[in-house]
């Protein structure tokens, strides 16, 4: 066993899942199994050996920085679950403490 | 359809490649619109046996189809796939359809831009038929994942197409379009070309735009182009390839040219001891190894190579890209985009949109990765991770000094049956075996057909490269499929 069960709560929370009971039964074993097999990487002495970068290509590209167009607010809103004009609405995100 | 009808011709041109049909339109024995038809009626036929889509767009492509027709000949001459229906897998961004990746968390969604990919295909002509199915946001293989359906390989109905590209690989392989785009993080387009007896190529890293490829594990995502045959793939593998600067990881060399495929040099092949060991099916050994032996009777030097830490291979694998999975679908937050759930705050906004969006193999993933990530477990873990992925690159570095390409199975067994490892996941990993060493090295590797079972199911073997060294790759394939002639074999649907 690698993962307890309050680990994997946590997991849930970190991860911004809410699970039902029933999937927390399929997944927490499934997750603690998965975690235990890749835990096999532990037997590689890798002390020396410098982590993995950057695959193929040698060097990135920033482009260059110039303006271009925009895509128009109605395109980029209208896949919005809800709006307000301009405004993505979501719910408050700093509490009213003062009451 | 009686013989001899045009539309009995036409229903044949599901069979030939893109050069003739391009030709048969510019002679004006076809229209587009006829073709783009043809298409639509295999798909009308099959579809409910394979299930390779999730959205179609009958009366949009019909319509595109007549613009193509009522171009001037020199306007079609100057295009690459001048009305050549194809497939999109549904996690590649297109303006205007629904791009759901196969999960209820984006259904609904319709992208406001189109992924470079796409916008690239448009100027060479192509038509997109429609999108399709795979596991969902990519993370599978077998397309069992997808929240919407069932995808069936064409070659045997209850067998899986493989995945997660498996929509993309059953429609070409059913004929319903001659060629589909896919992505592959891990092997998402040339294990189900293995299992579906079609052409797939996985390109070098930063060879083809991620630009509106919905982001899976980016440091592996790569488009891919998928084909019945070599010379198909290798002319859509032209027309989509090339420096990008909307994608910082694009690589800046010479896009792609089909037209400078040679005939095969005679090259040194490696062949990896790792990709022949325990768990290799015998049928599949046996038919990658008579592709070998032909490649040796025409001169070419087989050399046995050794990839020491493939054994390390799916662990890498499985931390990295689930590492970066569960950091790229932080997006999915039901702010801007995506299913709404729950909202008495924005913990509970967050929590529930998630919690009932995502499927159960995304959510196993997205709780590894943030695992792998979190405090205290980084360095053992992610770290670890990469570390060993810098091994396993340097161990194709170092085959790659005595030999020009690798050659081995594209996957352990042929296609499974449905169902049969949905609900254990790390069997279902190991099907990736073979494909995942060279992905985390970013390298290109095609995989074709090379035969078949004795259960009648199609073998992929897949030829592995140089970085940017496609060209080599397509003309050992090129070979390979006109000495195998395993276009001549068909699925009996």
């Amino acid at each position: 066993m690698s993962l307890s069960r309050e680990e994997f709560e946590k997991l849930t929370l970190l991860a911004r899942l809410e699970l039902t009971e029933d999937e927390k039964k399929i997944l927490f074993p499934q997750v603690d199994a998965i975690i235990s097999y890749v835990s096999k990487l532990s037997e590689l002495n890798l002390k020396d050996v410098e982590p993995y970068s950057y695959a193929a290509s040698s060097s990135l590209n920033p482009g260059d920085d110039k303006p271009s167009p925009s895509l128009s607010i109605d395109d980029v809103m209208r896949n919005a679950p809800e709006r307000k004009d301009a405004f993505f609405k979501c719910p408050r995100v700093i509490k009213d403490t003062s009451s | 359809m009686p013989e001899g009808h045009k539309g009995y011709l036409i229903l044949n041109t599901i069979n030939k490649g893109i050069q003739d049909l391009v030709v048969m339109m510019i002679n004006g024995d076809i229209s587009c619109r006829e073709l783009i038809s043809s298409s639509l009626n295999r798909i009308d036929a099959m579809e409910e046996k394979i299930g390779a889509f999730l959205t179609l767009r009958r009366e949009e492509a019909l319509k595109e189809a007549e613009s193509i027709d009522n171009l001037p000949v020199k306007s079609k001459l100057n295009m690459k796939l001048p009305g050549i229906p194809i497939a999109i897998k549904d996690n590649i961004s297109t303006m205007g359809i629904e791009t759901t990746c196969a999960s209820k968390i984006l259904k609904g969604y319709i992208p406001p831009y189109d992924a470079t990919v796409i916008e690239r295909l448009k100027e060479s002509g192509a038509i997109i038929i429609g999108k399709a199915n795979m596991d969902e946001f990519a993370m599978g293989s077998s397309t069992e994942n997808s929240a919407f359906k069932l995808t069936h390989n064409p070659w045997d109905l209850k067998r899986s197409p493989g995945g997660s590209s498996g929509g993309s690989t059953a429609a070409v392989a059913a004929g319903m379009v001659p060629i589909s785009l896919g992505s592959d993080t891990g092997g998402s387009v040339k294990q189900p070309a293995a299992f579906c007896g079609v052409t797939g190529l996985r390109p070098t890293y930063g060879r083809i735009s991620r630009y509106g490829l919905i982001a899976f594990a980016s440091s592996m995502d790569q488009i891919g182009p998928i084909a019945k045959s070599v010379s198909d793939c290798a002319l859509l593998f032209s027309a989509i390839s090339g420096f990008d600067e909307r994608d910082s990881t694009s690589a800046n060399i010479e896009p792609f040219d089909n037209n400078k495929i040679d005939t095969l040099p005679v090259l040194r092949i490696g062949v990896p001891k790792e990709y022949f060991g325990k768990g290799l099916d015998s049928d599949v050994s046996k038919e990658v190894q008579g592709a070998i032996n032909i490649l040796e009777g025409e001169g070419n030097e087989i050399k046995e190579i050794q990839l020491p830490h493939t054994e390390y291979g799916i662990e890498t694998y499985y931390l990295i890209a689930n590492a970066e999975a569960s950091s790229n679908l932080a997006r999915f937050d039901s702010i801007r985009y995506g299913l709404r759930k729950g909202g008495e705050d924005l913990l509970d906004l967050y929590n529930k949109t998630r919690g009932s969006g995502f499927g159960l193999e995304v959510k196993r993933r997205i709780l590894l990765g943030t695992y792998a990530l979190s405090a205290g477990y980084y360095d053992a873990y992610y770290g670890q991770a990469q570390r060993a992925r810098t091994k396993i690159s340097e161990d194709f570095k170092e085959s790659f000094k005595e030999v020009d390409v690798i050659i081995g199975p594209t996957t352990p067994t042929p296609a499974f049956i449905l169902g049969e490892k949905v609900n254990d996941p790390l069997s279902m990993y190991l099907n990736d075996i073979y494909t995942i060493p060279s992905n985390l090295a970013g390298l290109p590797a095609v995989s074709i057909p090379c035969g078949l079972t004795s259960d009648n199911l199609p073998v992929g073997l897949q030829l592995i490269g140089k970085p940017f060294d496609e060209k080599r790759l397509f003309e050992l394939a090129l070979f390979l499929e006109r000495a195998l002639a395993f276009d001549s074999y068909r699925p009996a649907i």
